[in-house]
């Protein structure tokens, strides 16, 4: 007999964004239950709303599997002298709760033992569940949790109800002040009645009755598809927002949506914090035109359907108002302080307790941004002191050193702006916008805004030099302060977002075939957080130079090459991420080539006779064999093309290059033995083969792959 | 038949007395001592705390220093009125009582698109937090609700749901005007010509007036009686002299007396008495044999 397993928990309004983690955790910790218990059972299925978290469980088992166990006691001579039992058997027989008689024996590699059968009948699942579930609410992995009236049990927000039902059967059992049953609710407010629950099918068609659309991928996908529509109505589309979606899912429980207008003379303030102000604080979708920019209109996704929707329009609309309000006093009041005069505040700005203030963060960053800039081969980044040079006007000839100077020290001062404060996500944008109506230059208003880019994996990357110079620096700088403070990013704690600032730097060398030595960028930056933090400088290099090869790996999976491959590539070096990605990519494109598996090989045992010698130069004529001597020759041959490609970054070429001699590897390991019973032509043949491995040694480590 | 809006914001706080004095609650009067919100009078502070019932609505006058604007601004006071209502334990159905409050004062959901938007209160003056809501009314924040965890640093055992109505907005919303002075007071004075004028004196007093180095020993001088006070056991007046503190302290912090850095030192020193006064008022009910626990079943 099977049957479904219904379980809902009804609450008051749940925070929108633990709704999905925590409807997760019911489902598989039911199962997890369920299969602990023996209890087969189907596929389970999830529902949810700010109001509700269910899950339901078809084809559960009506009774638990039975158990055979086997006990083992102790050995066959300790239990039995002379054929009598003594007391290690009888305490085994009273531990399994068996007769000494019914104890059988059995063989087990520590010799024969006495051992017991003990059969344990499955129980009724109606017996074990109300425990199992009564288990459950307890355990979701809420991130706040509260307890309510004289109640001990803790939830997100109280539990209003629980409906549990096996095969259609109430199952009873408690949490808190609440008591299982069969008793759903309809919406608050359009369907406020309470009805009875007989199964999933039945509950899914109430729920329709009830104005609820249980289904969060339903719910969801009904209100980008209302969103859209109202938007079209205007003549826009709803800017896309993922976040803003899924949260709004979990805000409602049957989407209505409204379109609002408001005065289009706040469109006069940056578009993005009149976004930010919809956003963050009223969860409105804005509305832009074919040309991406904002329209004065907007649309709100209700929880109910109400008598005269231009009554909550206006209501909306004048939070709205008040909130615009707000946001253009703070962006008059923000200009009246020039963004340059901002720079000295941020002396009075934490950065960090061990690390300083955020002035002199900015100054490490600047001066790290120059070091970068000679690095990657922009010439006369002026010298001296760059706040004096940051400071004065922009000279009339500036190759670049002034706009870095000056960007650099204004690329944190929004920080300082009551906006920022405000909406931190507009850190950037703002100092952009402030820059530009200071009448700071365009380049440097830019980079101001694009050093934090990109955000996040699949973010824009920045277009000026300067913007994506100073980036590199500031997270440099980051992560080397932060990691020489010891607090380095640990399993899923990464409170400082090292791994996204490391991926940032990492995508930027690549994306603008910078080739950085990551080593020597390391450790100017620890050279720039000099003896503020606690560890031992070396230590922390190290540390991070492994950080960033494990992030290197990760990205370079991640874009499909596979896991030895890249291995192999960052084992010859990692210091260079984008040569490395280079060679990545040219020896997973050479693996789908038949000739490439016999070479490898080949490549490996080089390696691999190599390890622990020292080998000497080879000399041509002290080479005894024909084999010997045609692989040499290969080898010289191939030698000054490998290395040309390589100095040219050809890394496809310097591999086909290199798989030419293949033939006479192979024939060499075929006719001769290395390992000559002669020394002097043992020491040819390590020295034949220290050149081969030189060639492709810069390329990768062929013993990393599989 | 639905109730009709409220026409004047004193009709409206009438209303929600009769309300909540039909369900039960004590109605009292606003503590005669400055404060930056309803949640700091004694009929909440401390009332929540310990195992005794306590169902209370009152008005509360809060100051809010740094929010003064010389009357110029159309939302924000000096000083404006929170409706407070504290019920303990919290009642199951709540928030169904909330909202027939609402019905009361002529804010019906077939109406109005209400939201209960999640909202982690606290307040690290009075070390206190919990979790609840930010009622949405079309968008705009009426109400806030919240289930009191910790008091004073003290566990909250049984749970009181705290209800505090924006009584300002929410006048503004009934009577459908964007300026908070043109609100009906009563049917013949509106709020400007009742409190206008006090705004512009506060806001002028509180940025430019107030004697900075009168106020810090105000301050110290506070704190310091407090704690002697909660020595002699005299928890009221202790807690008395912490409202006064912390009054000092908000109008310090509007008055730019007192650095970022700063901050927080003063913030933890008004939770600490705030501490003191909790755990004094505890021990106090405790000696009394809690008497409002009795003729409560268990």
């Amino acid at each position: 007999m099977k049957n479904e397993l219904f379980l809902e928990i009804g609450a008051e309004e749940l925070p929108a964004r633990e709704i999905g983690p925590a409807v997760a955790a019911l489902r598989d910790q039911l199962i997890a239950a369920l299969d602990a218990a023996r209890l087969a059972h189907g596929e389970a299925r999830t529902y949810s709303t700010p109001r509700r978290l269910v899950v339901v469980v078809p084809d559960v088992d009506a009774r638990q599997a039975d158990l055979r166990e086997e006990l083992e006691g102790p050995r066959v001579e300790v239990a039995f002298k002379d054929g009598v039992a003594t007391k290690a058997a009888e305490g085994f027989a009273k531990k399994v709760g068996l007769p000494v008689d019914k104890l059988g024996r059995k063989q087990t590699p520590k010799g024969e033992v006495i051992s017991a059968t003990i059969d344990k009948p499955g129980q009724d699942a109606r017996v074990l569940l109300p425990e199992i579930l009564a288990a459950l609410p307890g355990k979701l992995p809420f991130t706040r949790v509260m307890r309510w009236g004289n109640s001990d049990v803790a939830f997100a927000r109280p539990v209003q109800w629980i409906v549990a039902l096996f095969g259609g059967e109430v199952v009873r059992f408690a949490y808190g002040d609440v008591e299982s049953g069969r008793d759903s609710r309809g919406h608050r407010f359009l369907a406020p009645g309470v009805f009875g629950v007989e199964g999933e099918a039945q509950w899914l068609k109430e729920m329709a009755a009830h104005k609820i659309i249980p289904s969060v991928e339903e719910r969801r996908a009904r209100i980008v598809a209302l969103a859209t529509e109202a938007a079209k109505s205007v003549g826009g589309t709803v800017r896309p927002d993922e976040g803003l979606v899924d949260e709004v899912t979990q805000l409602v429980e049957w989407p209505v949506p409204l379109l609002g207008a408001f005065d289009p003379a706040f469109l006069e303030i940056p578009q993005e914090v009149l976004i930010s102000e919809m956003r963050e604080h009223q969860r409105y979708f804005s509305v832009l035109d074919g040309h991406g920019k904002l329209m004065p209109q907007f649309v709100v996704i209700a929880n109910t359907q109400v008598e005269d929707p231009a009554v909550s329009v206006a209501g909306y609309r004048r939070v709205l108002s008040a909130r615009f309000q707000d946001g253009r006093f703070f962006f008059t009041e923000d200009q009246k302080t020039p963004l340059w005069d901002r720079v000295k505040r941020l002396e009075t700005m934490a950065f960090h307790r061990a690390l300083g203030t955020t002035f002199e963060k900015v100054e490490r960053v600047v001066k790290l941004a120059f070091w970068l800039a000679r690095e990657l081969g922009y010439p006369a980044m002026a010298s001296g002191d760059p706040f004096a040079l940051a400071s004065a006007p922009r000279p009339a000839a500036d190759a670049g050193g002034w706009a870095l100077a000056r960007a650099g020290y204004l690329m944190k001062a929004d920080l300082t702006t009551a906006m920022v404060f405000e909406f931190p996500e507009l850190q950037g944008v703002m100092g952009r916008a402030y820059a530009e109506r200071a009448g700071e230059p365009a380049d440097v208003a830019k980079a101001i805004e694009e050093h934090y880019l990109p955000k996040n994996a699949g973010d824009a990357l920045p277009v000026g030099d300067l913007g994506a110079i100073l980036g590199l620096a500031d997270r440099l700088d980051t992560i080397a302060g932060i990691f020489s403070t010891g607090k380095g990013p640990t399993g899923a704690a990464d409170p400082f977002g090292l791994r996204r600032a490391a991926l940032g730097v990492l995508n930027v060398v690549r994306a603008r075939g910078w080739h950085l030595s990551l080593s020597n960028a390391i450790d100017q930056a620890a050279t720039g957080i000099g003896a503020r933090g606690k560890k031992d400088a070396g230590e922390v290099r190290a540390e991070i130079a492994e950080f960033f090869r494990g992030r290197l790996r990760g990205l370079l999976t991640t874009s499909g090459i596979p896991t030895d491959v890249a291995e192999a590539a960052l084992l010859a070096s990692a210091d260079d991420a984008l040569d490395a990605g280079l060679r990545a990519e040219a020896l997973a494109s050479l693996r789908s080539k038949p000739e490439m598996e016999p070479l490898t090989i080949a490549f490996k045992r080089v390696a691999n006779i190599l390890k622990d010698q020292v080998p000497g130069e080879v000399d041509r004529a002290k080479l005894p064999t024909d084999a010997d001597r045609a692989l040499f020759d290969a080898v010289a041959g191939v030698e000054e093309r490998v290395r040309a490609a390589i100095a040219a970054r050809q890394f496809g070429a310097a591999f086909d290059a290199i798989a030419t001699i293949r033939p006479e590897l192979d024939r060499f390991f075929e006719a001769v033995m290395v390992m000559d019973v002669d020394l002097a032509v043992r020491a040819q043949r390590l020295g034949l083969l220290s050149r081969v491995q030189k060639i492709f040694a810069p390329l990768a480590d062929f013993r990393a792959l599989s | 038949m639905r109730t009709a809006p409220a026409a004047t914001f004193q009709e409206m706080i009438l209303r929600l007395q009769t309300f909540w004095a039909e369900y039960g609650c004590l109605i009292t009067q606003p503590y005669d001592s400055e404060k930056g919100a309803g949640t700091f009078s004694p009929q909440t502070f401390l009332r929540a705390l310990g195992p005794e019932p306590w169902n209370v609505a009152y008005v509360e006058p809060s100051r809010r220093p740094t929010d003064g604007r010389y009357g110029e601004n159309p939302n924000r006071l000096y000083r404006h009125h929170q409706f407070q209502v504290l019920l303990k334990p919290s009642p199951k159905h709540v928030m169904d009582l909330y909202l027939d409050s609402m019905r009361a004062i002529g804010i019906h959901p077939e109406e109005h698109d209400i939201r209960f938007v999640e909202d982690n209160w606290e307040s690290p003056t009075l070390g206190a937090w919990g979790l609840g809501w930010e009622v949405w009314v079309d968008g705009m924040e009426l109400t806030q609700f919240t289930y009191f965890q910790q008091v004073g640093g003290f566990e909250c055992r049984p749970v009181a749901a705290e209800l505090t109505y924006g009584c300002e907005r929410i006048a503004m919303y009934l009577q459908r005007v964007d300026n908070v002075y043109d609100l009906k007071y009563s049917p013949t004075v509106s709020y400007g010509e009742v409190f206008r004028r006090d705004e512009i004196e506060h806001s002028r007093f509180s940025f430019e007036e107030l004697d900075v180095s009168m106020y810090l020993k105000l301050f110290d001088a506070y704190e310091s009686e407090s704690k002697r006070l909660c020595g002699k056991k005299l928890v009221i007046p202790a807690y008395d002299h912490l409202l006064k503190a912390a009054h000092a302290f908000n109008s310090l912090d509007a008055r730019g007396a007192i650095s970022v850095t700063e901050r927080q030192g003063y913030i933890l020193r008004v939770r600490d008495i705030a501490k003191l006064c909790a755990e004094r008022y505890l021990a106090l009910r405790e000696e009394l044999g809690h008497p409002m626990l009795a003729g409560v079943s268990k």
